[in-house]
């Protein structure tokens, strides 16, 4: 068994992208969840899905330098891994009376290095919103916010790292870390891994693993937040994100769309002791409040699903330290908003930090890219027919709704981080992210499942073990 | 026919879209007034829902027999396949319509298509509302199911979802699972009813949760799911006249499963880019006496029109359409529908909305907005009364039809629901 130079504790974005670019520099990494996906353990695959532009960050902050420069970094990025990323830039709405915040918030941006951050008037914004609030007078607009996919871009870091000879192990809750002779030694109880190095990337959960290292305490707390998701004929109502001015609470409700063209309302924000996601009324009342003092016309009867997430933060800045307690060890805790923007700056931030472990770090010619998944849709007839002769399946339609074949499906099951529960399938391929929700397709995805792991359906689970979908044959099935 | 269709570009005189009930009856109805049918179909198979439908109750109209939803789909599917004028396309999905130009694009194992019609039927039925739609509250754990998809499970797959369900929504299909749920060994421990009234058939309320003491409570939500991984169990409440849950009323019901049976859906998201006029109320297009949608040539019958409670319904209806369409693939005009009907003081809608002047008998389909009782439906033309309706109980979740002799049309037509005294 050989024992890697680093491993990664939590494969959320964070995690999956540091894995990602510890490969690609030269280290052998094992990448270690607890859950049964990438992007499926916490706030990466619950978030707004937004690169900001870096402008709502205190100047001098860890957090204000790792956004602006994973802005910058995101493009590139999103490119290289075949990540769709939508350059739709993001408004900051005002009511006349807080045209001085507005003009502080764009001071800020500046300090922080924003790139092109203007304030435009109304009749600007209107052409990005054509259904603006009467009351809204002036905006802050950065162009260089985007949208992207949060859980796409994880599973792609993640794939990225494992075609270059990384390692990834779902299902492995680390509960014990020990160092011995220069040597970690991470467990899950059942089976050990060794590596020369530890990255605490555990969102919330990075308290309870730096107590497993003996490292430094970190104290965490969790902020709730629902978002209600519109079908995709609502996407085009708004062509940029739309937030209100930041307060003390975070970022506030916006209205975006998303990178597959739906429109997201969201997020509140409760504090709470409880990290498990959960919609709740009061979490509802406030988007409705909160979106309609900015926009227009929104179809609540569109909404298709209400999702929950929680962010983890500690204090007031992203907290990525270099152990002084332990040695090779570094964590990370608190990598709330602007966290997904930071990603890619947070990557080499940590890789810099590895230098000092007496790692060489050097970047590997010609890495492996990932190649995402062929989709049918938007695919020119010749190419399509061409792949349906290759593989029937991708003429056969499992998911009606955002139009998803069987030949997606069973790709996805046979990508590089296998995908073998009902919400892997759908992070991957959108299948049962329509309109229906998985009502029809979603005894086929089992099906298709059961079929290509081996299994009876009723292992199948939705995301993981606990959460099986079936118990068992019905009295008349005699087996 | 089954066929293997290996040309790129298929032409027919009748493209029948969604091989169920209401496609089948409308593909066999075009091929028997002289066109030649593509009739494409999204599963392996035909019958639509209908193959999941286990239970009898079906063909009491039509066939004057009682059979189960397979049954009744496999009278049709096997006059379908052995129909030398109807090409089938099964395991084919469309993906885009072009209304005016009357072609599809179609997706199958076999590569992806364009077919040129002379005229277009749309039948590809209903989904189900979600979770989402309805914003359900709580965790999102495993064990939250549409009564559809639970007993695609149950039926199709052998499989049982849960142990003990709590089912929210008394629509048929909810009851139907609920007894179906009670006879694989699960335990349904409540029914739970949003309106004051059942949006099911009187006889699924008797024959599904009355025979099996399950007890359904109206005026009554699920407020929020509890449970990490699986569901543990759900919070209820009954709700007030502008149906908000309230509070005092919350009780916690263990379960591990939850069943949405909350309203069907039209699916029309295949002709939303259209300029086919669609009906606010009904969730469907717009369409006159023989079917056809504001765009001439293109039909709609079946859930996709509006959603019905009776297969045989559906099957009638698809036959209008189906007629209507080969008559129009063809070259011939159909009688203007001039006369148009409307349902007021009561009556939510009417289908269908326009009707030609003429002889004989047409059956105008309609739903109640809310329960009336000892209530008559008086059907209007201009000023005078041409026809009347007496029923005990009109309810929104019982579909009802009208028979007008279409020679007294003198103007306009107006359903509406006279009330009887309450009791």
């Amino acid at each position: 068994m050989n024992t890697y130079d680093v491993a990664i504790i939590g494969a959320g974005v964070v995690g999956s992208e540091i894995f990602r670019r510890l490969t690609s520099l030269g280290l052998l990494c094992v990448l270690v969840e607890r859950s049964s996906d990438v992007a499926e353990g916490g706030a990466s695959k619950a978030n707004s899905g937004l690169v900001h532009a870096g402008f709502d960050c205190k100047p001098g902050t860890l957090k204000a330098k790792l956004n602006v420069r994973g802005a910058k970094l995101y493009p590139e990025l999103c490119k290289r891994l075949s990540v769709h990323f939508r350059p739709s830039g993001a408004i900051v709405a005002a009511e006349e009376e807080d045209r001085e915040h507005l003009f502080k918030l764009w001071e800020q941006g500046q300090k922080n290095g924003v790139p092109d951050l203007r304030v435009i008037e109304r009749d600007e914004i209107l052409k990005l919103v054509p259904t603006l609030h009467p009351r809204i007078a002036c905006a802050l607009y950065a162009p260089t916010a985007g949208i992207v996919s949060p859980y796409e871009m994880t599973i792609a870091c993640a794939e990225e790292g494992v075609l270059n000879g990384g390692t990834v192990r779902l299902n492995f809750p680390v509960t014990s870390l020990s160092r011995k002779d220069g040597v970690w030694t991470v467990s899950d109880g059942t089976e050990k891994l060794t590596a020369r190095a530890v990255i605490n990337s555990a969102g919330a959960q990075s308290n309870k693993i730096n107590a497993l290292a003996g490292a430094e305490p970190v104290s965490l707390s969790f902020r709730r937040g629902e978002y209600v998701l519109l079908d995709l004929t609502e996407g085009e109502l708004v062509k940029t994100t739309v937030f209100p001015l930041p307060t003390a609470k975070g970022k506030g409700i916006l209205v975006t769309p998303t990178a597959h063209g739906n429109l997201m309302l969201g997020p509140p924000a409760a504090d709470t002791e409880d990290p498990t996601p959960l919609a709740t009324q009061e979490g509802m009342a406030a988007i409705r409040t909160g979106v309609t003092s900015l926009v227009g016309n929104i179809n609540f009867r569109k909404g298709i699903r209400i999702f929950a997430g929680t962010r983890v933060s500690s204090g007031d800045d992203f907290i990525i330290e270099t152990s002084k307690l332990c040695e090779n060890y570094v964590y990370l805790a608190g990598i709330c908003s602007p966290g997904l923007s930071s990603a890619p700056a947070i990557s080499e931030y940590v890789a810099a930090l590895l230098t000092s472990f007496g790692f060489t770090l050097e970047e590997k010619p010609d890495p492996i890219l990932r190649k995402p998944i062929p989709s049918p849709l938007g695919m020119p007839k010749a190419a399509l027919n061409e792949l349906i002769k290759r593989d029937p399946a991708f003429g056969r339609i499992v998911c009606r709704c955002e139009k998803i074949t069987e030949g997606e499906i069973v790709a996805a099951i046979k990508s590089p981080i296998p995908a073998v529960t009902v919400d892997a399938i759908k992070r991957r391929t959108r299948a049962g992210m329509g309109r229906c929700q998985g009502g029809f397709c979603m005894p086929r995805v089992t099906e298709i499942i059961a079929r290509e792991t081996g299994v009876p359906l009723e292992n199948v689970t939705k995301r993981g073990k606990g959460s099986e979908l079936l118990i068992g044959n019905i009295k008349e099935v005699q087996e | 026919m089954n066929a293997t269709l290996l040309n790129q570009e298929i032409k027919t005189d009748v493209a029948v879209i969604g091989g169920g009930p209401a496609g089948m009856a409308a593909a066999l109805s075009a091929s028997k007034n002289g066109a030649h049918v593509l009739l494409i179909e999204r599963d392996v198979r035909l019958g639509g829902i209908l193959n999941q439908c286990i239970h009898n109750g079906f063909g009491l109209h039509y066939f004057k027999e009682e059979l189960t939803g397979p049954e009744y789909a496999q009278r049709f599917a096997e006059r379908v396949l052995a129909d030398d004028n109807i090409d089938v396309l099964t395991d084919a999905i469309v993906l885009s319509l072009d209304d005016e130009r009357k072609t599809l694009s179609v997706l199958s194992a076999g590569g992806l298509r364009t077919v040129s019609a002379g005229a277009i039927v749309l039948a590809m039925g209903c989904r189900e509302r979600t979770a989402g739609a309805i914003s359900l509250l709580g965790t999102r754990p495993a064990g939250i199911y549409t009564a559809g998809a639970a007993q695609k499970f149950i039926n199709h797959y052998g499989k049982l979802p849960g142990k003990t369900a709590v089912i929210l929504g008394s629509g048929d299909i909810g009851l139907i699972m609920a007894r179906r749920l009670t006879f694989e060994g699960a335990t349904v421990k409540f029914v739970a009813e949003l309106m004051p009234y059942s949006s099911g058939l009187k006889r699924n309320i008797v024959q599904c949760l009355d025979d099996f003491d399950i007890p359904l409570e109206f005026s009554t939500t699920v407020t929020r799911v509890v449970g990490k991984e699986r569901v543990e169990g759900v919070f209820v409440a009954r709700v007030d006249a502008n149906n908000t849950p309230i509070p005092e009323t919350e009780r916690f019901i263990e379960c591990d499963t939850l069943l949405l049976s909350v309203g069907l859906i039209p699916e029309n998201d295949l002709i939303s880019d259209s300029g086919i006029t669609m009906n606010a109320i009904t969730g469907g297009a717009e369409a006159d006496e023989w079917r056809q949608t504001s765009t001439p040539g293109v039909f709609s019958c079946g859930n996709v029109l509006h959603v019905h409670d009776l297969a045989d319904n559906v099957s009638l209806e698809g036959e209008i359409a189906g007629a209507s369409a080969a008559r129009v693939a063809r070259g011939e005009a159909l009688p203007p529908c001039t006369v148009r009907v409307n349902g007021t003081d009561g009556v939510r809608y009417a289908m269908p909305s326009t009707l030609s002047e003429g002889e004989g008998k047409v059956t105008v389909f309609f739903r109640v907005g809310k329960v009336f009782k000892n209530a008559k439906l008086i059907v209007t033309s201009g000023e005078t009364v041409i026809a009347k309706k007496a029923a005990l109980i009109f309810t929104p979740g019982e579909m009802e039809s009208v028979s007008i002799d279409k020679s007294k049309l003198c103007g306009d037509v107006t359903l509406r629901i006279e009330e009887g005294e309450q009791r």
